[in-house]
């Protein structure tokens, strides 16, 4: 994994395919179910919520130049303090990518594979993950390179596509005796882009990293962009109250696209097959963090480093399998997006803040 | 590794995935259309009474589904293409239908869930009941008058139903309009749903009549509109409308009143409305709507709420009808004709505003347009808005422009 090499431009796809993770398919039922219409506001308050994240990211990056985050952060933290911090990162990451699996394979089964076990979708998606993973992270990037395009297609054709049915009344009245629910609603937006936050990962692979901020910032823009306009079509086409029953929104969207014609007639499930691919790049940069946590963690030789990637199998499926219903896992999500804002809000400044106290130290005793 | 990866990789793929969800496109029963009417008991017949060809048929096409509890309430009717018989040429190569050959398949079935249904109705064919090609919800006045959300549930919940399938009440039994032979499509069901398309040279249809539409104003504590059909042996008629208030249906409205519904809702597609022509007696004259914009305002006043609804139209001159066509269409005689159809479009407005307060149905939806322009208002009033919306004061202005 070391030998990788990140081109700048990589850092685009990367940050932007692991933005679109299954939350764009499920988060305006929790924004709407607080903000009621001015749910779209919440997720623009989620996106500056989110740029600051992202920039703090950034930042930490560029200060542990050539660290990823398991290592920097043992680096600042020390053998013990470090591993204690890092802790949280091995859980987050672990659970996220299990999650991610979990909701997308329920996606799935609601809307193309009734029949088949979820197990079984969930322990294929998991060997094809590992497998790429395994290879490293030039392959991830190289993969996501090609399915990009596909995803970002989809997404303009689903928003554009529901244009004719937008209603204005949807979204009025704006922001009347509902700032609180707003800004409420606006944490667990900025949690579902928390994405961004393989940049901590990744850095480390670019080849030049005074150039990855600009295209680092694209990726940034075109997700948060797109879970905006996803939010805000939704909205526009069902209405607070109608949204806030589905589980899977952005699917329901593409299942009620009425283009006047028989035209697209089963879209949502060329939606959820065009998904396959984007919830696949994004559970493998989790996938790849959390085996770069687990590395560093336990402290293990580059020779057994592969075995890794293998003990994430069975990791994986337990946390996927673990809850009991499609609500649960919901619900479990729901928690670990509000968890991360938390993380971003106190472990990257309190890693930050670290950092440049040793950076001090380390110039004064020079 | 990746040797032990790559044969775990490819044993999922052989003894995991296979076919678990592979249906071949032959033994699916792709149900099109589905009635549902209120279960009426089936006559009883006297042993000694010889078998009529109606009892026979009784038999064939209803069966009671038995169920695990409570009484069958509902007879679901459910259409399915007889494919082999289609006009359309087949790849199988059997060539024309046999006239008078069934092209369809109506199963009905009986019973109180709908699920329970469906899979009663899997007993009596040897294909899996499919719905992702549903075009049609047909469902009887009587079974409408009692409530949606009684009967909706299943069809919100299935998975393969598409929220585009189009939704219709039928006057009287709702079975009959599957039962319709149609003279030009093959399947009644089909010819059904593509009606809903003409909305847009005529306005006395209900456009919105998606199933998913209607569920959305249920959530949403909405009144609304859905098509009214009548059937007879081989057409079907959509014009007019069902008054639900809430999910209830509590009465019918004719075209015309659907036309003004359409035209203070912002609805309007496309049609032609008529009105007397000035200076030719018993004669009339056509105006092709072409773009209509209405803009419905809240005015709070001291005993009240009063709507002013503008409606600005913009269409063709289209036709005088018993009266010399040689007569000159000048200026003047424009600006008459438009002062005319603002009288009669107004008129027709204020009447269908004044029937539809009788049912204390908001199908205008003044209660959204309050919400989301007057919201502190609305929340004084919003308890018992439909207490206040029979009493509502309108203000409709129409404003024609002749092209």
């Amino acid at each position: 994994m070391k030998n990788n090499k990140l081109l700048p431009i990589q850092i685009l796809t990367l940050t932007s395919s692991n933005m679109l993770t299954v939350n764009l398919l499920t988060i305006q039922q929790g924004l709407v179910s607080v903000a009621k219409q001015d749910a779209w506001i919440s997720m623009l308050l989620g996106t500056v919520i989110g740029l600051v994240g992202a920039l703090l990211m950034y930042y930490l990056s560029t200060i542990n130049q050539g660290l990823d985050l398991p290592e920097m952060t043992l680096h600042i933290g020390g053998n013990w303090f470090g591993r204690l911090l890092l802790s949280i990162s091995v859980v987050y990451v672990l659970i996220y990518s299990g999650l991610t699996i979990r909701v997308f394979v329920q996606a799935l089964q609601l809307f193309l594979i009734d029949r088949t076990p979820m197990l079984v979708i969930s322990i294929i998606m998991i060997i094809v993950i590992v497998c790429v993973v395994s290879k490293g992270i030039e392959t991830i990037a190289g993969v996501i390179d090609i399915l990009f395009p596909f995803l970002i297609f989809t997404l303009i054709l689903l928003i554009a596509a529901s244009v004719p049915q937008y209603q204005i009344i949807n979204i009025k009245p704006v922001l009347y005796k509902n700032m609180f629910n707003t800004f409420k609603a606006s944490l667990p937006a900025s949690g579902a882009l928390a994405g961004y936050g393989s940049i901590v990962y990744t850095m480390k692979y670019v080849t030049d990293q005074k150039r990855a901020l600009k295209w680092y910032l694209s990726g940034f823009f075109i997700s948060a962009g797109f879970f905006i306009l996803l939010t805000t079509s939704t909205i526009l086409v069902f209405g607070p109250e109608e949204t806030q029953r589905f589980l899977f929104p952005t699917l329901y969207l593409s299942k009620s696209l009425n283009l006047g014609t028989n035209l697209f007639e089963r879209l949502e499930a060329f939606m959820v097959v065009l998904w396959i691919p984007a919830v696949f790049a994004s559970a493998g940069i989790y996938t790849f963090s959390s085996i770069r946590n687990f590395i560093v963690f336990f402290n293990i030789k580059p020779k057994y480093e592969k075995y890794v990637a293998l003990v994430h199998i069975p990791l994986l499926l337990f946390v996927a399998m673990y809850s009991k219903n499609q609500l649960e896992a919901l619900e479990h999500m729901k928690s670990f997006d509000l968890i991360v804002v938390g993380l971003i809000i106190v472990y990257i400044p309190l890693l930050i803040i670290l950092s440049l106290i040793k950076k001090r130290r380390e110039v004064k005793v020079e | 590794m990746n040797k032990l990866l790559s044969v775990l990789l490819c044993i999922s793929i052989i003894i995991l995935t296979g076919c678990w969800d592979s249906v071949p496109i032959e033994s699916r029963a792709y149900i099109i259309g589905v009635a549902i009417d209120e279960y009426p008991p089936i006559p009883q017949v006297a042993e000694t009474e010889t078998e009529s060809p109606n009892s026979i048929q009784e038999e064939r096409f209803e069966t009671a589904t038995d169920i695990h509890s409570g009484d069958p309430l509902f007879a679901m009717t459910v259409q399915l293409p007889v494919i082999k018989m289609s006009t359309v040429p087949n790849i199988q190569g059997i060539g024309s239908p046999e006239p008078g050959t069934p092209k369809t398949w109506e199963i009905t079935q009986v019973g109180n869930s709908f699920i329970e249904m469906s899979r009663a109705i899997s007993t009596r064919t040897n294909l899996l009941p499919y719905y992702g090609h549903l075009q049609v919800i047909i469902i009887s006045d009587k079974i409408a008058k009692k409530g949606l959300n009684n009967i909706l549930d299943f069809f919100i919940r299935d998975h393969e139903l598409r929220s585009r399938t189009r939704i219709f009440i039928a006057q009287g039994e709702a079975k009959k309009t599957l039962d319709v032979v149609p003279r030009i499509e093959d399947y009644s069901s089909i010819y059904l749903s593509e009606t809903a398309y003409n909305a847009k040279i005529n306005s006395q249809m209900v456009q919105w009549t998606d199933f998913g539409k209607a569920v959305q104003d249920i959530y949403a504590d909405r009144d609304f509109l859905l098509p009214i059909v009548h059937s007879s042996k081989d057409e079907i008629m959509n014009k007019g409308g069902a008054v639900f208030k809430g999910d209830k249906m509590v009465a019918t409205i004719s075209g015309r009143e659907v036309e003004a519904v359409k035209m203070i809702r912002n609805l309007y597609m496309g049609g032609v409305t008529t009105a007397e022509m000035p200076h030719c007696e018993d004669s009339v004259m056509a105006l092709e709507i072409d773009k209509l914009k209405t803009k419905v305002t809240p005015i709070i006043e001291e005993d009240g709420v009063i709507f002013k609804i503008d409606i600005n139209i913009k269409g063709d001159y289209s036709e005088s009808a018993n009266c010399s066509f040689l007569k000159n269409i000048d200026k003047n005689f424009l600006e008459e004709a438009s002062e005319v159809f603002e009288d009669s479009i107004k008129k027709q407005c204020v009447e269908t505003i004044q029937k539809i307060q009788n049912y204390g149905a908001d199908v205008f939806q003044f209660n959204m347009v309050l919400k989301a322009e007057k919201p502190s208002y609305w929340d004084k009033v919003k308890d018992k808005w439909h207490d206040i919306f029979p009493y509502v004061k309108t203000e409709v202005n129409v404003k024609v422009d002749l092209k």
